[in-house]
């Protein structure tokens, strides 16, 4: 169980996160800048907070009331970069075997190459890390962090230096990873779907602070916040008037009944959950003016006459397409409608 | 041909060189650290050696060390010691103006060091002197060997600071700068020609070696 209270002072903002990790991992998820990987650094040990408080199963890492903060050496905590950070003038083996200072002397090279094989590193003991691709760098990266036997894990972007193949094969390898080990998590990272993919537990960040931190399948249900929303990749975002208890969409024209509305100033429509029919609770009629095809599904720009706002609308492929430039009519149900609050 | 400038030459540069390797790379690494206008004034400080002209240098060092200088006068009275005129004299002053091209060329190389390396290091658990001698120096070989090869060629060549606190006695404290000069001065030329080949060959070497060791790097990588 890992305990975050800290402050920091930033450049641009000051980060202030308070959250709890238990042995499931927790994915923080936000744009770039928003403090994550400060945060990262702050637990690792490698950059002190202002003031607050970080605990590990029980342990006090940091606790600037009694003037505690160990040094990261003594933390044991693994913090995998996107960069990699491999030793450049040390070879797989001695890149490895770095971090097994935690071992006997006399089984260390049998424990880094016992890890080394479970990473398919084989063969590739005796050359520098310069010489090898992407994904295998990350890989031996992962083999050095894992040998020294950490107890909680950090992954600061780990997979946004790799092309889509090889993130994805790096994926399931951390995602086996995460499963069999038994302690804390932290995955930092700015794309929902590897944030889904990997943890449990998701954390949005903005501007240094933790606005929105619930189970995965419920974040992607009800995201609360508009940059959660965006985060999440919710494509249209409308701004809403609230009024006693209903919300009036201008740029759709329409109103949608909702009790306790008042902190409400935007609402989140994914591109799916509008239908170009009329089988939905509320109805907008707008014109297609652009069409764009991915190789799974085709996605509408409708312009609305009195909003200068696009909407998105996304179909399967194989669905018939609307005519474009006429007025047709979409529709979305209400139990879609993402209610979103400012951050802050 | 007597070959003692050519041995206390190299002594010279060789003992200068080591000190100036430690202390450059020791002051490089805590400059770096240090806060910004700290940094400015040592660094200024610093680099003085580097654009004062070596007699200044070697002013300020007669200054100092000299047997009714602010250290050397102590010295004299407690061990009766005269530190200058004597060949290790040289030592200080090479030192001092090498000093300048190591610390710089560190600091450039530990500037540009990625930071990332030593986060790794020390969340994997290892020491930070371990992180400096087998992470650090490695990775910012080039840059510390270029100062290594620069201070020393500087060593090797200094005249104006040397002279001064050093002098030049035959077999005492002649290096092969000084030697030059003197035999310019009673018109050896003969003698001074063969110095100034020796000279030009110690450079060659030591330029060549540098190009070597470069290669072997970039083999490497």
């Amino acid at each position: 169980m890992l305990e975050v209270n800290i402050t920091k002072k930033l450049r641009s903002f000051t980060l202030d996160v308070d959250f709890k990790a238990d042995n499931d991992a927790l994915a923080l998820l936000g744009e770039s800048g928003s403090g994550k990987s400060m945060t990262l650094k702050c637990i690792a040990g490698v950059e002190k907070p202002d003031s607050g408080k970080i605990t590990l199963d029980g342990e006090v890492l940091y606790d600037s009331a009694l003037g505690i903060c160990l040094p990261p050496q003594k933390r044991r905590i693994g913090l995998l970069f996107q960069n990699y950070a491999l030793f450049p003038m040390m070879t797989v083996m001695q890149n490895v075997i770095s971090g097994c200072n935690q071992i006997p002397r006399k089984i260390r090279k049998a424990h880094a190459m016992e890890i080394i094989t479970k990473f398919g590193l084989e063969g590739l003991e005796n050359i520098y890390p310069a010489k090898l691709s992407g994904g295998q760098q990350q890989r031996v990266a992962l083999a050095r962090m894992l040998a020294a036997n950490p107890r909680l894990l950090l992954f600061d972007e780990p997979f946004s230096a790799l092309d889509t193949h090889l993130r994805r094969q790096l994926g399931q390898m951390v995602g086996d990873v995460l499963e069999s080990y038994d302690g804390s998590a932290i995955v930092v990272s700015h794309d929902c779907a590897e944030a889904f993919r990997l943890c449990h537990k998701i954390a949005i960040m903005e501007k240094g602070k933790i606005t929105v931190h619930k189970d995965r399948v419920s974040l992607f249900k009800d995201p609360e916040t508009v940059t959660a929303a965006k985060l999440i990749g919710c494509e249209n975002i409308l701004p809403v008037r609230a009024q006693e208890s209903s919300l009036i969409v201008s740029s759709l024209g329409i109103i949608i009944d909702k009790e306790n509305s008042n902190d409400i100033v935007s609402i989140g429509l994914q591109a799916n959950a509008i239908h170009p029919d009329d089988n939905g609770e509320y109805k907008f009629y707008g014109s297609i003016i652009r069409i764009i095809r991915s190789p799974y599904e085709v996605t509408l720009v409708i312009n609305m006459e009195y909003s200068k706002k696009d909407i998105f609308c996304s179909l399967p492929k194989d669905i018939a397409i609307p005519q474009l430039y006429t007025n047709t009519i979409f529709s979305f149900d209400k139990k879609d409608i993402f209610f979103l609050k400012e951050s802050n | 041909m007597d070959l003692f400038p050519l041995y206390n030459s190299l002594r010279i540069a060789f003992i200068s060189t080591a000190i100036t390797f430690f202390l450059g790379i020791f002051s490089a690494y805590y400059i770096a650290k240090a806060p910004k206008i700290l940094k400015g004034i040592l660094d200024c400080i610093l680099t003085l050696p580097m654009v004062l002209p070596p007699t200044v240098v070697g002013f300020f060092l007669l200054l100092i060390i000299s047997p009714n200088g602010i250290i050397g006068k102590y010295i004299f009275q407690w061990y009766n010691l005269r530190i200058t005129m004597t060949w290790y004299a040289a030592i200080f002053s090479t030192s001092i103006v090498a000093f300048p091209l190591m610390y710089r060329t560190a600091r450039g190389a530990f500037e540009s060091f990625d930071k990332t390396l030593l986060y790794a290091g020390k969340t994997l658990g290892l020491s930070n002197a371990y992180i400096f001698w087998r992470v650090m120096i490695p990775t910012c070989k080039q840059g510390i060997l270029a100062g290594v090869v620069l201070a020393f060629a500087r060593c090797l060549g200094e005249y104006g600071a040397t002279s001064m606190v050093a002098g030049y006695t035959p077999n005492r404290t002649a290096t092969i700068s000084t030697t030059v000069y003197q035999l310019w001065r009673e018109s050896n030329d003969i003698l001074a020609y063969k110095w100034v080949l020796i000279n030009l060959l110690i450079s060659l070497v030591v330029l060549l070696s540098v190009n070597l060791l470069e290669k072997n790097q970039k083999m490497e990588n």
